[in-house]
């Protein structure tokens, strides 16, 4: 039996050949050119409606740091008076502005450095509404899927974004507080139950353009693994709905394929992905992003763990928490719970002065999340 | 004494047009003929002598003898009576003269007539005394061809015939037949057969080739004659010294830039898993390349993969993969011989730019039954092969197949679901009718089917066939009529979601007859000339639903039909003893037509699908858009000394059907497009200059080539194109030229105890995009490096016979990194970083290094044994090297992290078990 295995193991190391194991990971040699190129993302709200725009520049592969905003910008919509305000660092905000579906408009972009962008033209498009989100157990973990169409059949290429947001709970309840080198009761809002809200981090896109029909039924849209802390106590999720034109649609396509789909053995080339944004200044200089112009559909639903999943998969990520007693000989309790000292106190053991106490991370959850209950929470 | 005749008589038996038995006892004879009656002649000579005549008096009723003869052998008498006319006579032991017509009769038997039972070979060293002996006896005889009256003529006559192997009677290939001084040479065709011109009178006819033993005749050439040979195989003769033959075609042939690789070569070069492959072996010749492991797609001399013409005994196979490439499509077992023509590529082949791969099968034994087979970790196979008319009409069955679906279930784990194998058939048919009609039939049929934990099936498939029919015409002219069918086809199909349940085809399929003639006017000149048709039609693409839930809406892309027509001449001159001259004309014709459909486009904008003004519909039949062109074929050799010459030879090659492939190597999901409005033509002229110097006795070959290549109309995506389904490809592909240019360096040594090639190669490949806006414009209208071009390529194969019963053999590999476009920065959009790629093709993935072991054990070499047995243990990639065959860059979660691909990243042991009976 052992020496099958072995045979086995020898076999697909040595025969089969695409999956996985043969990936190392690979540093290119240093690309030392500092390209900053402009990147822009957003989107023009059709109808009446904001309408957000984020600016931002490209950097080397290599840099650790944030990508860094665009500041200072103005940004116009050719033929109306609309100019976008910049609200926060990089991000521009067109407040309150009407721009009829079916109509055409091109945004022009000035930068700190005097040089100028235009986009295209971009027509205003109609978005379907969202009719359904459902989800089903597949293998281990929960399909969520998006279900959608346009009586018009019109619309044919969609894209989602989605805010997901769980309910979770630090595995011990801190109740006292250490203040001015004092342990108090602890005042506010429990630290130990929170919720936590993340965006999409890929493309996700649709097409009925091969259907008879513009109906998109289950349309894959996110993977929630059995073991993952969000399927523990409450989950939602709140998918927003765009619908794109035909080259937003391959704009999008192209960069999913060219950054999240390579690798394979017959995979395409990489490319230059171009957006619909030039550089007036300089034709040469590459602006990235792309810019279409709809209305928005949003839809939230709440997401019970199914029977089917077993708890017992669930990795809260707490699984290392453990409590401990403090203080210690020859270190007095504010090593432990002062600043940098890493610890709540939890309660203090009777008839002693000392307490039972945990990490802060197991104890204080705003950490990764907010203590502040969503409005839409039940 | 009695042996003589015996053999003289042997060699009546096979040379049947030799003229006269001409040593009898000489009883001599006098006499004055003045237009005397041939009766008359006999009456005198009967009466002088105790000879007597027995003939036809139809044949000699016109004759009159004019001769005068004084004490002379009665044989020289009549050869001066019978000069000039068709009689010819023979005089036996008992003094009986017989005169028949064209042919002189046979006065003895056979040699082993009556004791053919007998033929003693129950010992190697008697048997390969026997041969030995019977050899020699042929190479001191002196043939005497044509007629003898024409002795004395000055001037030249044509010797020709066919050349077979002695064991299997399939005929020899790749011969060289030569005489010295002057110095003529030809070479026998794929039928094994040769035609020479020579001048009239005595020769020593030498006839080399690899793998055969070399043989030389004796001929006393009066006229135009025909002489067929067997020469004997190298077989392992035991106690047997090889003498190194003069194997000097490198240096006197025309042909440059064309590599002849035959069964044994390929099969002594290790592979990956332990079948020996026709195509990784051509991958180490110099001038070829491949873009990485575990693909057959090959380019060649800066070429694209889909710019070589493979001839699978003259069908046009598309597809020469099977299992991703891991395994080429030809069984080794099958194979005669492969012919790579890079540069001065004969007038006969045409439809590719870069390369014609000619790979011939054998045709199967003529004289007993045989098989061969091999089992190895993936693949068996199994060849039967003999006669159905002994001589006359042989088979050849192949079967080849994998066990890897069960191997694959047996995996744990996530392979469970994967599925992968392929099988293939060839079946070969030759019959020999007569002396001037042989007829071909060969089949081919290739299936794959794989699945790798995806949901997506993937199969496809090569079905081939060609019928042959090779008339002589005359010593000077044969020609062989051939009609070839092919057909490649593909589908991909899930059913995992019932209501998106889809099935993908594509097929091709052509057509073709044609004919090609070979003539030798005189000893100077070599013809060939011929003219073809092909017949193209093509679904390009059909997406169905599978299934009564499936929501997909078909979507067929419309058939695409042609006509490719070509006719063609070449001349082989040897203007004199150094210069030898080929030069070929072949003009193509090719007719795009309907059904069909072509988009009209807003004249000044990239093609885009929001830029088509009007639709044209052609109908059935209609011609939709015709191209052709005249294509240049000219290479010429000066010989310095005998063993150094310099070549040079220009092409131009034109190709009407393309490969459209936006992924590095052939794969599946390739599509072939036919020249229509938008595709033009590809258009290649290619210059190269060579020096071959052979050392040592031409043992050791040295040759350098240069070449430069320029390409039209080139093919090259836009970002992001979408390739399947495209109902006008028109609007992403960009219309690109190319450069390529190179040296080629390569010592070779093919004899001898150690053995093999060390090459090197400098070659760039790079392209231009034409267009003029936007989108057409690939980085900035300038040059840039095809994906496949691979500055520098070092090559050793070699072999060495450590005895007779092993040998080991090995391959050591190193090339430059294949261009990749590579990022240059990274942004956040969408939530995740991306990354902005450079300009195509501005950086190169780590350098490929790769060496390869492998051993080869034979069994005993008992004459009589069942069967012959051969095991090949072998270590690929024996360093372990993780050669990158790709690079990639993926965002996973909010970085970006590169990483590279390799295929076989650790030495895989291979072992196969071979057998022969």
């Amino acid at each position: 039996m052992h020496k099958q295995a072995g045979w086995l193991r020898w076999l697909q190391g040595a025969l089969l050949l695409t999956v996985g194991s043969c990936v190392d990971p690979y540093r290119p040699p240093e690309i030392a050119a500092p390209n900053t190129f402009l990147v822009v993302e957003g989107n023009l709200n059709a109808g009446t409606g904001s309408s957000t725009i984020r600016l931002s520049r490209t950097q080397n592969l290599t840099s650790a740091n944030k990508p860094t905003p665009e500041q200072k910008a103005t940004i116009k919509v050719e033929g109306t008076t609309y100019s976008f305000v910049e609200t926060a660092k990089g991000t521009y905000t067109l407040a309150a502005a009407t721009l009829p579906v079916g109509s055409k408009f091109q945004v022009r972009i000035k930068t700190g450095d005097g040089k100028e962008y235009l986009s295209d033209p971009i027509t205003m498009k109609q978005t379907p509404k969202l009719d359904s989100l459902t989800w089903e157990v597949v293998g281990n973990g929960l399909q969520v899927y998006v279900n959608t169409h346009d009586a018009a059949a019109k619309t044919r290429y969609y894209r989602w974004e989605y805010e997901d947001t769980y309910e979770f709970y630090t595995p011990f309840e801190s109740q006292l507080e250490f203040v001015n080198g004092q342990v108090v009761q602890r005042t506010g809002p429990p630290i130990n139950h929170c919720w936590r809200t993340e965006l999409s981090n890929n493309i996700l896109l649709g097409s009925t353009a091969r259907l008879t029909d513009d109906v998109l039924q289950k349309a894959p849209l996110l993977f929630l693994s059995a073991s993952s802390p969000k399927l523990n106590v409450n989950y939602s999720i709140l998918v927003r709905q765009y619908a794109q034109s035909a080259e937003g649609y391959a704009y999008w396509q192209n960069l999913l394929k060219t950054t999240e789909q390579l690798g394979g053995l017959f995979d395409p080339l990489p490319s230059q992905v171009g957006g619909n944004l030039h550089c007036v200044t300089n034709p040469a200089e590459p602006v990235l992003g792309f810019l279409d112009g709809c209305t928005t559909e949003q839809l939230r639903v709440f997401i019970k763990r199914p029977a089917a999943l077993s708890r017992s998969l669930i990795r809260t990520g707490y699984e290392g928490c453990f409590t401990d007693t403090i203080p210690k000989p020859k270190q007095p309790l504010s090593v432990f719970l002062g600043p940098g000292g890493g610890y709540n106190a939890i309660s203090q053991i009777e008839g002693t002065s000392n307490y039972v106490a945990a990490g802060i991370a197991c104890t204080d959850c705003r950490n990764i999340g907010t203590n502040v209950k969503p409005s839409y929470w039940p | 004494m009695t042996k003589f005749f015996r053999l003289v008589a042997f060699i009546n038996l096979i040379f049947s047009h030799l003229a006269v038995g001409q040593s009898t006892k000489p009883t001599t004879v006098s006499g004055q003929f003045v237009n005397a009656p041939f009766s008359q002649f006999v009456q005198t000579i009967e009466a002088r002598t105790n000879y007597h005549f027995y003939y036809s008096p139809a044949d000699v009723d016109s004759l009159r003898i004019n001769a005068e003869a004084t004490n002379v052998p009665l044989a020289t008498l009549l050869n001066t009576a019978l000069a000039g006319t068709p009689l010819r006579y023979a005089i036996d032991t008992q003094n009986r003269v017989f005169i028949t017509t064209d042919q002189a009769i046979r006065t003895e038997l056979p040699i082993g007539f009556f004791d053919r039972d007998g033929a003693a070979d129950t010992t190697t060293i008697d048997y390969g005394a026997a041969r030995t002996t019977a050899r020699l006896t042929l190479e001191t005889k002196l043939f005497e061809i044509g007629s003898r009256s024409l002795a004395g003529r000055p001037g030249n006559a044509t010797l020709a015939g066919r050349i077979k192997s002695t064991t299997t009677g399939e005929p020899a290939v790749g011969v060289t037949v030569l005489i010295e001084k002057p110095r003529i040479g030809a070479v026998t065709d794929q039928y094994g057969f040769y035609s020479i011109t020579l001048p009239r009178g005595r020769h020593e006819l030498k006839i080399r080739s690899l793998g055969l033993r070399d043989t030389k005749r004796q001929i006393l050439l009066f006229g135009d004659g025909k002489l067929d040979m067997e020469m004997d195989e190298e077989v392992v003769p035991l106690k047997e010294v090889i003498v190194g033959a003069q194997k000097d075609a490198n240096v006197s042939s025309t042909q440059m830039g064309a590599e002849r690789l035959d069964t044994k070569t390929i099969k002594q070069v290790p592979t990956v898993l332990g079948e020996a492959d026709l195509i990784r072996v051509v991958l180490t010749l110099p001038g070829v390349k491949s873009v990485g492991e575990g693909t057959v797609g090959f380019n060649v001399r800066g070429g694209s993969a889909g710019q070589n013409l493979i001839l699978f005994n003259d069908a046009v196979i598309y597809n020469p993969s099977h299992l991703f490439g891991f395994f080429s499509a030809f069984n080794p077992d099958i194979i005669k011989s492969v012919e790579l023509y890079k540069s001065g590529i004969p007038s006969r082949y045409g439809g590719r730019l870069s390369s014609v791969l000619d790979v011939s099968t054998r045709d199967g034994n003529k004289k007993k039954l045989t098989g061969a087979g091999g089992i190895g970790l993936l693949t068996g196979r199994l060849t039967l092969e003999g006669p159905l008319i002994t001589d006359k009409t042989s088979i050849l069955v192949g079967v080849r197949s994998t066990y890897s679906d069960w191997l694959l279930k047996q995996l744990p784990g996530s392979y469970a679901n994967s599925r992968a194998s392929f099988y293939d058939v060839n079946l070969n048919l030759t019959h020999e009718a007569n002396d001037r009609n042989s007829f071909y039939l060969s089949a081919y049929l290739s299936h794959d089917q794989f699945k790798l934990n995806s949901d997506s099936l993937y199969g496809y498939s090569n079905q081939v066939a060609a019928l042959k029919w090779k008339h002589v015409f005359s010593n000077k002219l044969y020609g062989v009529f051939t009609g070839t069918y092919s057909r490649y086809q593909y589908a991909v199909s899930s059913d995992k979601r019932p209501a998106e349940a889809f099935r993908f085809g594509f097929n091709i399929q052509q057509s073709g007859l044609k004919a090609d003639f070979n003539y030798f006017p005189n000893t100077r000149h070599t013809v060939d000339f011929g003219i073809g048709s092909t017949r193209y039609d093509l679904n390009p693409g059909s997406l169905q639903p599978t299934g009564s839930t499936s929501r997909i809406r078909s979507d067929v892309v419309p058939t695409e039909q042609g006509l490719e027509s070509a006719v063609y001449v070449g001349d082989k001159f040897d203007v004199s003893p150094r210069l030898s001259v080929n030069v070929g004309l072949r003009y193509s014709l090719f007719m795009n037509f309907g059904p069909g459909q072509v988009y009209t486009y807003t004249p000044g904008l990239p093609r885009a699908e929001s830029t088509i003004l009007d639709t044209l519909n052609y109908s059935s039949g209609s011609l939709v858009k015709t191209d052709h062109g005249p294509e240049y074929r000219l290479a010429l050799r000066y010989a310095i000394t005998d063993a150094f010459s310099v070549k040079a030879s220009y092409n131009r090659m034109r190709q009407y059907l393309h490969l459209i492939s936006n992924a590095v190597a052939v794969s599946p999901l390739d599509i072939y497009k036919l020249s229509d409005t938008y595709m033009r033509p590809q258009v290649g002229d290619q210059f190269s200059l060579g020096l071959y110097q052979n050392l040592r006795a031409n043992t050791i070959e040295l040759s350098a080539e240069g070449y430069y290549r320029t390409l039209q109309n080139q093919l090259d995506y836009r970002g992001g194109a979408t390739l399947l389904l495209n109902h006008h490809l028109e609007t992403d592909v960009v219309r690109a030229e190319g450069v390529a240019y190179g040296v080629e360096l390569m010592i070779r040594k093919m004899t001898g105890k150690l053995n093999g090639w060390l090459s090197y190669t400098y070659a760039r490949s790079l392209l231009r995009t034409t267009g003029e806006t936007g989108s057409d414009v690939v980085n900035g209208g300038n040059f840039y490096p095809s994906s496949y071009d691979k500055p520098h390529d070092v090559t050793l194969v070699g072999n060495y016979k450590i005895n007779r019963r092993l040998s080991i053999s090995f391959n050591v590999t190193y090339s430059t990194g294949r261009p990749i476009t590579l990022p240059l920065a990274k942004y956040t959009l969408a939530g995740a970083e991306r990354v902005y790629y450079s300009e195509r093709n501005q950086y190169r993935i780590p350098d490929y290094f790769r060496t390869d072991l492998s051993m080869n054990i034979e069994g005993n070499h008992k004459v009589r044994k069942l069967a012959h047995s051969s095991w090949t243990l072998g270590i690929y990639n024996i360093t372990g090297r993780r050669n990158a065959y790709s690079v990639y860059f993926n965002s996973v979660g909010q970085a970006i992290k590169g990483y590279q691909l390799s295929i076989f990243g650790q030495p895989i042991p291979t072992l196969t078990y071979n057998f022969k009976f």
